[in-house]
């Protein structure tokens, strides 16, 4: 199975009518598409007004999801449109920017632009977990940091991975294991989340 | 914030399901055999331990690509769209679940239902007309005997009729369908009968 299917099972779960699961897919995508937006929309508020018409959108469109493109693809779209129509509601046009952001969006690469709605607190702290991270990043032991980077950064599968580092691939599905909860501990203080709260 | 290193001689902080929690780790990679993923997903849609660690390494995962990943993110924007999600009714959608069915599966399915069809065309084109003709030679005696099969011609097809019957001949069929036995062995009583009038 791919990354892919992982969400098909979620949204399959959802369909069926457990919306738990449509939380576990907000879960993953609510920064990216707060990110996402913040490029098209200033007001920080707005960004998260329209991200949550967004996503229930999306739930209230779900039935009509076939699979046919990734989850994330269809539900960007989505959420562009709702941008777009949060645009026209206030006698706007949507800045033509979209469209190549949406591309860097599909693609998983990231655009390199600071967006200007951040205030001055999230930047500090985005800064903050940036650091933290690269500093558990260079505090794992080779194998884990390779085995991590190779998976976020460079998307390589498990069997690419075990081939790169000649290891099988149990080994490299433990190291990346080992790697997120390394990261994770780093972050958890820096967030303000106990163990046993949620994220 | 914590500057101290990253405990990793100590075990990491982990839910008691420390297995589930690689599996897990495999299935956000979409690494994870189909048939743990059900299980798997629902014991993350019954246990807070594992949500916790989905959150992180999905945040992780997002800090490690985008820097400005909490920039313009609210920290309360999950929260606003579960309360949301509260007032949405439960989805049932059964047609778009088939309809999404993986590649695989949908040829898995439509071999399969091929193999029905293909089952049935055989039972209804090959099987029905056997039984039916079966059926008529066990009939084929007092058929013979006793009426003439008719034959029209509408519009250029030829369409066979049924063969009448004629009223009179009745008891003396019966008589011959009770003297061969034609009750245990329909479809042979045509050759017993033709044997019979044989040696007459």
């Amino acid at each position: 199975m791919s990354e892919r299917d992982a969400d098909l099972e979620l949204v399959r779960r959802v369909q069926r009518g457990d919306k738990r699961a449509f939380e576990l897919l907000v879960t993953k995508y609510q920064r990216r598409i707060s990110r996402l937006l913040s490029r098209m929309i200033r007001d920080p508020s707005d960004i998260e007004d329209v991200a949550q018409e967004a996503f229930i959108k999306a739930y209230r469109a779900l039935p009509n999801f076939r699979g046919e493109s990734a989850f994330y693809t269809w539900l960007y779209r989505i959420a562009i449109n709702t941008a777009k129509n949060h645009f026209a509601a206030q006698g706007r046009r949507a800045p033509t920017v979209v469209a190549n952001d949406f591309e860097d969006q599909e693609n998983g690469e990231d655009a390199g632009r600071m967006s200007e709605t951040a205030t001055p607190d999230s930047l500090y702290q985005s800064k903050q977990v940036g650091l933290a991270v690269n500093r558990a990043i260079d505090q794992l032991p080779p194998d884990l940091r390779t085995a991590i980077v190779l998976r976020e950064l460079e998307g390589l599968s498990y069997d690419e991975i075990a081939a790169a580092m000649n290891c099988p691939v149990g080994t490299v599905r433990s190291r990346i294991f080992r790697a997120r909860e390394a990261i994770a501990q780093e972050l958890r203080p820096l967030l303000g989340t106990s163990e046993h709260e949620r994220w | 914030m914590n500057s101290g290193p990253v405990p990793l001689t100590a075990e990491p902080a982990l839910p008691d399901g420390h297995a589930d929690a690689e599996l897990l780790s495999a299935w956000i990679d979409g690494e994870l055999d189909e048939r743990a993923s059900g299980p798997l997903v629902a014991s993350l849609l019954g246990q807070r331990d594992l949500q916790r660690c989905y959150s992180g390494w999905n945040l992780v995962g997002d800090a490690l690509r985008s820097h400005e990943v909490l920039a313009e993110h609210s920290p309360a924007l999950c929260a606003r769209i579960s309360a949301a999600l509260q007032d949405e009714p439960a989805l049932l959608a059964p047609t778009a679940l088939a309809a999404g069915l993986r590649p695989h599966l949908l040829r898995r399915h439509l071999a399969s239902g091929f193999a029905v069809a293909a089952a049935a065309a055989v039972l209804v084109f090959v099987a029905v007309p056997q039984l039916r003709s079966a059926g008529d030679v066990a009939d084929a005696p007092s058929v013979a005997s006793s009426t003439v099969t008719d034959t029209k011609v509408a519009g250029g097809t030829m369409v066979a009729t049924r063969p009448a019957r004629n009223p009179r001949l009745d008891p003396y069929i019966q008589a011959h369908r009770d003297f061969m036995g034609s009750g245990v062995m329909p479809a042979a009583a045509v050759y017993l009968r033709s044997g019979n009038e044989g040696e007459r």
